[in-house]
C-alpha cells in the first residue's frame, strides 16, 4: 500500500486547509452557490436529496484497516451511522453537513485519505482490477501505474476544469478485465509483447451514460514509460476540442465518436510527438519508488490449498461450502484464497455498510489478511490474502455480522445506484427493487443453480449503477409521474464488452421483479447444460425468446405495453411497502 | 482598474479597444485577435505597447505568428469552468517561447488562480466585486506540486529526491 | 414556475436539510408547516426573497402540492421522497 511522504501529507493538508476557506466563504456568502458548486464538486460534496453527501476517494479501491476504521468513526460521528460503496471504488456519506466536511477532511488527512477530484469536471479517482496484485492471472500489479496516475492528476492545472468528468481505469490482467476498461474515458490494458516487454493497450471513448459506447483502441502497445506523456496528449486534445455548449455531449467518448477514432488518434499522435521523451515521463527511480510500496507483504510458505479449496466447497458444512465456492478465488501465492464479502446481504441496499460492519471488517482483515482490503466495482469488499486454512474460522466471523451473503457473482450480487431515494437526478427508485429481487431469489441453492448473472440498475439515465453492462440491465424511467423500469439483456463489462439491450415496453414498479423473474425461468428452460451461462444461452439463441417470456401477454392481443402491464398476475407486493 | 500582476495589486496600464474604436497615437493597447491580424502593420508601428484579447476558442496556433509584436497576452474565461484557456496559456508558454505577460480575464475567481500561474498566467482581471487582497492569498494554497507545468518544467520526481 | 398551488422549498446551505418556507417566512423542516401558495405572484415573490438569500439556502424551487386533510402533498414521487427520507430501511447493525 502506498504511503504518504510528507509531501503527499502536506498536500491533502492543505487541501483541507482550502476547503475549510471556501466554506467560509461560502457560508459568509462571498461566493455564490453556482460558483461555490465546482469548487465543492472538486472535494467530492454533492447537494442530493435529503442533504449533502460526500465521496471520499479509496484510490483505485485500496483500503487499509487503519483507515476503514476510520471510515467507521466518520460514518458513526458525522453521518447516519452507515456509508455506500461505490460502483468506482470509493465510498460515500449520504447525511453529511457542509460545516462539517472540513473536519471530516482533516481527519480523513490524518490517516493518508482525502476527497480530492472525487467528482467535479476533473480527472477522477483511477480504477483498478480489485483482484491488482494477487491475481493469478496477472501479468502485471497495475497499482503502481494507478499511484503514479493519481499524483499526475492530483490538481493538475491544466485538467481541473475539462468538458466534463474523466474516468480512468487500469487491468494488469489481459484475459479477464474486471476494471470495465472499455467502458471509461481511458482503459488501460498491460499488455506483454512477444519480446517480453510490457506496454498498455490505450482505450478512449468509453462509456455508459445517456450514449453508451465501447471503447476504441488508438494505441495497440504504449511503451510504458511514455503513460504520462501519452495521457497528457489525449487530455490535451479533450481539453481543447471537447464540446462545451452541451454537457450531455461533453464527454470525450463523444468527440471520439464525432471524429472517428482514427482522427482522434491522429490529434493525439501529432501532440504526443511534441511532447514525449520529455521530463513529464516518469523516471525509473520514481517508478521503483512506488513499486516499493506494493510489494506483496511477508507470506507464509505453504503447499498448494487448490485441493483443499475444492473440498471445502463440497464439505459437510453447506452454508460454509456453498461460501467458499461463490465468494473466493484462486491466490496467485500457494496456500492463499482471495475472498469476496458480498455486501449484499438480502434486505440492505447494495454496498451499504453500517459503522459496526466497517469496524468489525478492520478487525478481521488484521487477523486474517495483513489489514488490507479492497473495494470493489462491484460494489463489494475483497479480503486479498486470506489463508486457505483459514477460511471456516473466518467464515463463522463474518456470519453473524450479516457478511457472510454467499452470493458473489449471482443473481442477487446486485450492482445498484442509490436511486431516488437519495439522488436529486433519479427518475426512479432502484434500492427497493434490488431489495425485493433479493428477497426473490434468496435462496443460494437456487441462485448456484441459475449460475453467474450479473444485474445492474440505475435510477436514471446516468447509469451510475451500470446497467448497460449487465447481463440484466434494468434503468428506472419516468411516465408521467410513475415509476418505470426498462429491462435490458446481453450487456457485458469485460473482455467481451457488449451493451445491453432493451427489450421491449418498460414495466411498472410492481411488474419489473416478475419480469426479471420470467426471463430466468426462460433462461432454465433454454440452456444447453447446466454450465451455460445466462450470458453465452443469450448470445446463442438471441433475444426474441426472453421477450416472449418477459411479455407472455404481447402476442395474443398485440398490445405490447398495455397487455405487458396487465400481465403480472403474480405480483409481489409493490416494493416501496418493503422500507421505511 | 485595479488588476493583479505578478502577485501584486496594480494599475492597468492598457486600453482594451474595442474593434471600432480608432487606435490612439500613443499608448498600451490591446486589440481582438481579427484586429490584430487585420490591423498589423499599423499595430507594427505603435509607440506604446501592444497586447491581444483571445477568445477561449481560439488556439495558441491562431496567434503563434504575430508573438513577436505582443507585451500582453488576454485570455477570456467566459465561465469559470470553461477550462481551455489553462491549456492555451501553457502552449503558449511551453511550446511557443513566449515571455511576455500573460493575463487571464473574465468570471476568474480566487480558485482558479493558483492553477493559472501554474499555466503560464502571470496577471490576472478578477471577476467584478471579488476581493483582489483576498485573492492573492489563493498563490499559496499549496506549497509543492506533482506535474510539470510552465512555471516548473520539471515534475516533483525530477525536482526532489523522494 | 410550478403548477398552483405549490410549496416553496430548498436545503440549508450550512446542513444540507430539507426546509420549507411558512406562512410567516420562517423555515420549517416540516412539509406540514409549509406554506400552501396559491397563487402565481406571490410564489414568485417568495421564491425571488429566498434566491437572496444563498448563504442560508441552496437553490430555492416550488413543487406542485395537493392539500389533504390540511396537509400539503407533494404531486411528485422524489418530492415525496424528499419530504420523507428514503424509502428504504437504513442500514443497521445486524
Ligand atoms: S444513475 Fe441516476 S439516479 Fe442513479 S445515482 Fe446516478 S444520477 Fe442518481
Amino acid at each position: 500500500m502506498y504511503q504518504y511522504d510528507e509531501i503527499d501529507q502536506r498536500l491533502v493538508e492543505e487541501r483541507a486547509a482550502q476547503f475549510r476557506g471556501q466554506v467560509a466563504r461560502r457560508l459568509a456568502g462571498e461566493i455564490t452557490e453556482d460558483e461555490f458548486k465546482p469548487l465543492r464538486l472538486q472535494n467530492g460534496v454533492y447537494m442530493q436529496l435529503h442533504a449533502y453527501m460526500l465521496r471520499i476517494a479509496i484510490p483505485y479501491g485500496f483500503l487499509t484497516s487503519r483507515r476503514l476504521r476510520r471510515l467507521a468513526h466518520i460514518a458513526r460521528t458525522y453521518d447516519k451511522g452507515y456509508g455506500h460503496l461505490s460502483t468506482r471504488q470509493n465510498i460515500q456519506f449520504n447525511w453529511i453537513k457542509l460545516v462539517d466536511v472540513p473536519d471530516i477532511l482533516d481527519e480523513l488527512a490524518d490517516v493518508q485519505m482525502h476527497s480530492i477530484q472525487t467528482s467535479g469536471n476533473c480527472i477522477r479517482n483511477t480504477t483498478a482490477d480489485a483482484y491488482a496484485g494477487v491475481a493469478r492471472d496477472e501479468i502485471e500489479d497495475p497499482r503502481p501505474w494507478c499511484e503514479l496516475i493519481r499524483q499526475w492528476s492530483t490538481f493538475h492545472p491544466e485538467f481541473a476544469f475539462l468538458p466534463r468528468k474523466f474516468k480512468i481505469a487500469v487491468t494488469g490482467a489481459p484475459d479477464e478485465d474486471r476494471a470495465a476498461v472499455r467502458f471509461h474515458d481511458i482503459g488501460l490494458r498491460i499488455l506483454e509483447n512477444a519480446e517480453g516487454q510490457r506496454g498498455f493497450e490505450v482505450i478512449v471513448g468509453g462509456g455508459l451514460g445517456r450514449t453508451p459506447l465501447v471503447g476504441e483502441v488508438i494505441h495497440e502497445f504504449l511503451p510504458q514509460a511514455s503513460l504520462i506523456s501519452y495521457l497528457e496528449a489525449i487530455l490535451r486534445v479533450y481539453n481543447l476540442f471537447g464540446r462545451r455548449d452541451n454537457k450531455f455531449k461533453a464527454r470525450i467518448k463523444i468527440l471520439v465518436d464525432a471524429l472517428g477514432a482514427a482522427e482522434f488518434k491522429r490529434l493525439v499522435d501529432e501532440e504526443w510527438a511534441l511532447i514525449k521523451d520529455s521530463a513529464i515521463d516518469v523516471t525509473e527511480e520514481e517508478l521503483e519508488r512506488i513499486r516499493r510500496y506494493f510489494i506483496p507483504a511477508a507470506y507464509e510458505e505453504l503447499p498448494s490449498s487448490d485441493a483443499r479449496l475444492a473440498s471445502f466447497s463440497l464439505g459437510k458444512d453447506r452454508a460454509f461450502g456453498q461460501w467458499v465456492r461463490n465468494n473466493t478465488r484462486h491466490h496467485k501465492v500457494p496456500g492463499y484464497t482471495i475472498v469476496t464479502i458480498a455486501v449484499k446481504a438480502p434486505g440492505q441496499p447494495p454496498g451499504d455498510l453500517t459503522h459496526e460492519q466497517m469496524d468489525a471488517l478492520a478487525d478481521l482483515s488484521e487477523r486474517y489478511t495483513q489489514g488490507r482490503l479492497v473495494v470493489t466495482h462491484a460494489q463489494n469488499l475483497v479480503l486479498p490474502d486470506v489463508k486457505t486454512e483459514d477460511l471456516p474460522a473466518l467464515h463463522a466471523e463474518l456470519l453473524p455480522l450479516g457478511l457472510a451473503t454467499a452470493n458473489a457473482g449471482k443473481l442477487t450480487d446486485i450492482i445498484c445506484c442509490p436511486g431516488l431515494d437519495y439522488c436529486t437526478l433519479a427518475n426512479a427508485t432502484s434500492i427497493p427493487i434490488a431489495e425485493a429481487i433479493s428477497a426473490r431469489f434468496d435462496d443460494v441453492d437456487y441462485l448456484n443453480d441459475i449460475g453467474d448473472v450479473s444485474l445492474k440498475m440505475s435510477g436514471c439515465i446516468n447509469a451510475c449503477g451500470h446497467h448497460h453492462i449487465g447481463n440484466i440491465g434494468v434503468l428506472g424511467i419516468d411516465k408521467r409521474g410513475e415509476e418505470f423500469y426498462q429491462l435490458m439483456l446481453g450487456g457485458a463489462p469485460g473482455n467481451d464488452a457488449a451493451i445491453g439491450k432493451i427489450l421491449g415496453p418498460a414495466f411498472a414498479k410492481h411488474e419489473i421483479v416478475d419480469a426479471v423473474d420470467r426471463v430466468i425461468q426462460r433462461y432454465l428452460t433454454l440452456r444447453e447444460s447446466p454450465d451455460e451461462p445466462f450470458i453465452d444461452a443469450l448470445r446463442r439463441v438471441g433475444l426474441e425468446p426472453f421477450k416472449e417470456a418477459a411479455y407472455p401477454d404481447a402476442k395474443k392481443d398485440k398490445r405490447p405495453a398495455a397487455s405487458a402491464r396487465a400481465a403480472s398476475a403474480t405480483t409481489v407486493a409493490a416494493p416501496e411497502t418493503q422500507g421505511t | 482598474m485595479l488588476i493583479i500582476q505578478d502577485r501584486a495589486i496594480v494599475d492597468d496600464s492598457f486600453t482594451h479597444l474595442d474593434d471600432d474604436t480608432p487606435i490612439p497615437s500613443a499608448g498600451d493597447v490591446t486589440v481582438t485577435l481579427s484586429r490584430l491580424q487585420s490591423e498589423r502593420e499599423r499595430l507594427a508601428q505603435h509607440t506604446g505597447r501592444v497586447g491581444v484579447r483571445l477568445k477561449s476558442d481560439q488556439l495558441p496556433t491562431d496567434v503563434a505568428a504575430e508573438l513577436p509584436l505582443l507585451d500582453l497576452i488576454m485570455v477570456e474565461f467566459p465561465k469559470f469552468t470553461d477550462g481551455r484557456g489553462y491549456t492555451t496559456g501553457r502552449l503558449l508558454r511551453d511550446r511557443y517561447g513566449y515571455q511576455g505577460e500573460l493575463r487571464a480575464f473574465g468570471h476568474v475567481l480566487r480558485d482558479q488562480l493558483f492553477y493559472m500561474a501554474r499555466c503560464g498566467y502571470t496577471s490576472f482581471v478578477m471577476a467584478p466585486g471579488r476581493s483582489l487582497e483576498s485573492a492573492l492569498e489563493a498563490f499559496n494554497d499549496f506549497s509543492q506540486s506533482y506535474q510539470a507545468a510552465a512555471d516548473e518544467r520539471r515534475p516533483l520526481f525530477r525536482r526532489i529526491a523522494r | 414556475m410550478a403548477a398552483l398551488p405549490a410549496v416553496v422549498t430548498a436545503n440549508e446551505t450550512e446542513t444540507g436539510t430539507v426546509v420549507y418556507r411558512t406562512p410567516d417566512g420562517r423555515l420549517s423542516p416540516n412539509l406540514s408547516e409549509a406554506w400552501v401558495v396559491e397563487d402565481a405572484e406571490r410564489l414568485e415573490a417568495a421564491l425571488a426573497e429566498l434566491q437572496t438569500q444563498q448563504a442560508i439556502v441552496c437553490d430555492p424551487y416550488a413543487f406542485p402540492v395537493k392539500v389533504e386533510a390540511g396537509v400539503p402533498m407533494p404531486l411528485s414521487t422524489r418530492e415525496r421522497i424528499r419530504s420523507q427520507g428514503p424509502t428504504v430501511a437504513l442500514p443497521r447493525a445486524s
